[in-house]
């Protein structure tokens, strides 16, 4: 009778195997994620199904005496649970970060950046922390006893997280196979995503006088020929194409999107890709990303190390961005609000909004929105780029 | 093999950069990295400027004639 009931009820037992009791941190964690989509609103359409996903893969589930993880989506999963085949569809084939790209181009206007094109550079300039935090984490790694090709790989993909460009360092992650540590660094990019207007202001106030905040900047509000509209996207993809072909993935979807915005032909199928396919993949991307997060490989040194780095990343791609704007000002006669660098990381339109309520909380007059969005759209393109040309350098060193 | 010797004897190979010590595989990757998506985005400025010149140039033209014809009727 004991027997039967154990076999009926073997979640319970679950717990008492080895390191199982980890699951339960796991169902914390989950809750705390679901916690701040809910209550304080973080990136709400990524954190939840991250969080439930976590929970989820963390469950017990016993098969043939073994108890395992539920659908888990590594080692120790069933071959077939929902969230593996979702994983091998969509992660393992780079399928979802490309077809998030779609979504993202046609949601992005580039009018902004075309009235102010030399703000193109602060999307290059706010990628400094990608390569700051990718030197400072290979420095690291060996440490850890992780050896020199692996800690190229990893230390490329938590450099990444600076972008803060979610699909983007899924991709360069899954590019090199770092699946042990997708979770984590999935995590770790969606999160600091959301918290722009948290980590973003106090960066800014560090290397900013109240005097740089207060700087206007001139805005002309002249139409953009349509002409230019379509052909940016085509000629961004064969430039990127021929210069950094590793970037074609991600600068060719998020260009196809663009174009079908743009073109002014298939007002449809840009509506669909803004709203129907930006949703359908985020869902099915949050989940998968959330059964990444089975607790014994979730649950170590490494993890914590690479949240912190992320983090680090990403306070220095925004501390870059706001250097360069004050360098240029040294040569600068009209001088550019430094604020505005800020907005050169990937994070659209989150980081534009942040430096105008900056701008605005010093001066309620203060208009600067277009330019910091036309730098955050420069942003999406640095990130890509960037991402692109660390997995063909990376790529080179490990051959 | 020595970051500096790299530079100075300019043997910038793929082998001899996979030789590198690991510091200097990563100070590669950084400056290599950082210049070259500015140089990227440097052509997609060009590209906008470009852009703009020749669809202001073709405008002119279409403004011109359109004027022309006006005054030739």
């Amino acid at each position: 009778m004991f027997e039967v009931l154990k076999e009926i009820f073997s979640g319970i037992n679950f717990f008492s195997y080895g390191d199982n009791w980890k699951a339960l941190i796991m169902y914390v964690i989950g809750g705390i994620l679901i916690y701040l989509a809910i209550k304080k609103g973080y990136e709400p359409t990524l954190l939840l199904p991250i969080g439930f996903g976590a929970i989820l893969v963390n469950l017990p589930l016993s098969i043939a005496g073994e108890p395992t993880t539920v659908a888990g989506v590594l080692d120790k999963a069933a071959d077939s649970g929902f969230l593996k085949i979702l994983f091998d569809a969509g992660i393992a084939t780079e399928l979802f970060p490309i077809l998030i790209f779609v979504a993202i181009g046609a949601m992005i206007d580039f009018t902004p950046l075309f009235k102010n094109p030399y703000m193109i550079f602060f999307g290059a300039a706010a990628q400094f922390g990608i390569f700051v935090t990718f030197f400072v984490t290979l420095m690291i790694l060996p440490l850890l006893g992780i050896d020199n090709i692996y800690a190229l790989k990893l230390a490329s993909a938590i450099g990444i997280i600076g972008a803060a460009d979610g699909p983007t360092t899924l991709f360069v992650a899954n590019h090199f196979s770092l699946t042990e540590y997708l979770g984590p660094i999935s995590v770790a990019a969606y999160s600091y995503m959301s918290l722009v207007p948290i980590i973003q202001p106090p960066v800014i106030k560090a290397l900013t006088s109240k005097k740089e905040r207060l700087i206007r900047m001139d805005y002309h509000e002249e139409p953009v020929s349509k002409t230019i509209k379509i052909l940016f996207p085509i000629l961004v993809t064969i430039i990127a194409g021929i210069i950094v072909p590793m970037s074609v993935p991600l600068v060719g979807s998020l260009m196809f999107g663009n174009l079908i915005r743009e073109c002014g032909v298939l007002e449809s199928l840009s509506q669909t890709a803004q709203h129907e396919l930006a949703n359908l993949i985020t869902l099915l991307l949050g989940i998968t990303i959330g059964a990444t997060m089975v607790a014994d490989k979730f649950i170590n040194p490494v993890t914590g190390l690479i949240l912190l780095l992320g983090l680090f990343a990403f306070i220095f791609d925004t501390a870059g961005g706001v250097l360069f704007a004050k360098f240029l000002n040294l040569f600068l006669k009209r001088k550019i609000n430094p604020m505005i660098g800020a907005a050169g990381i990937s994070a659209f339109p989150m980081s534009a909004r942040v430096v105008q309520k900056m701008a605005k909380d010093e001066d309620p007059t203060n208009f600067i929105l277009m330019q910091a969005i036309s730098a955050n759209v420069a942003g999406q393109l640095g990130s890509i780029v960037a991402g692109g040309l660390v997995i063909a350098l990376i790529d080179m060193l490990v051959k | 093999m020595d970051f500096n010797t790299l530079l100075l004897e300019s043997r910038f190979s793929i082998d001899n950069i996979q030789a590198m010590d690991l510091w200097a595989q990563g100070l590669f990757v950084v400056v290599v990295g950082l210049i070259g998506v500015f140089l990227v985005l440097l052509l997609f400025f060009v590209t906008i400027i470009v852009m703009q010149k020749i669809v202001e140039a073709s405008d002119l033209r279409k403004a011109k004639k359109a004027g022309d014809s006006e005054s030739a009727s």
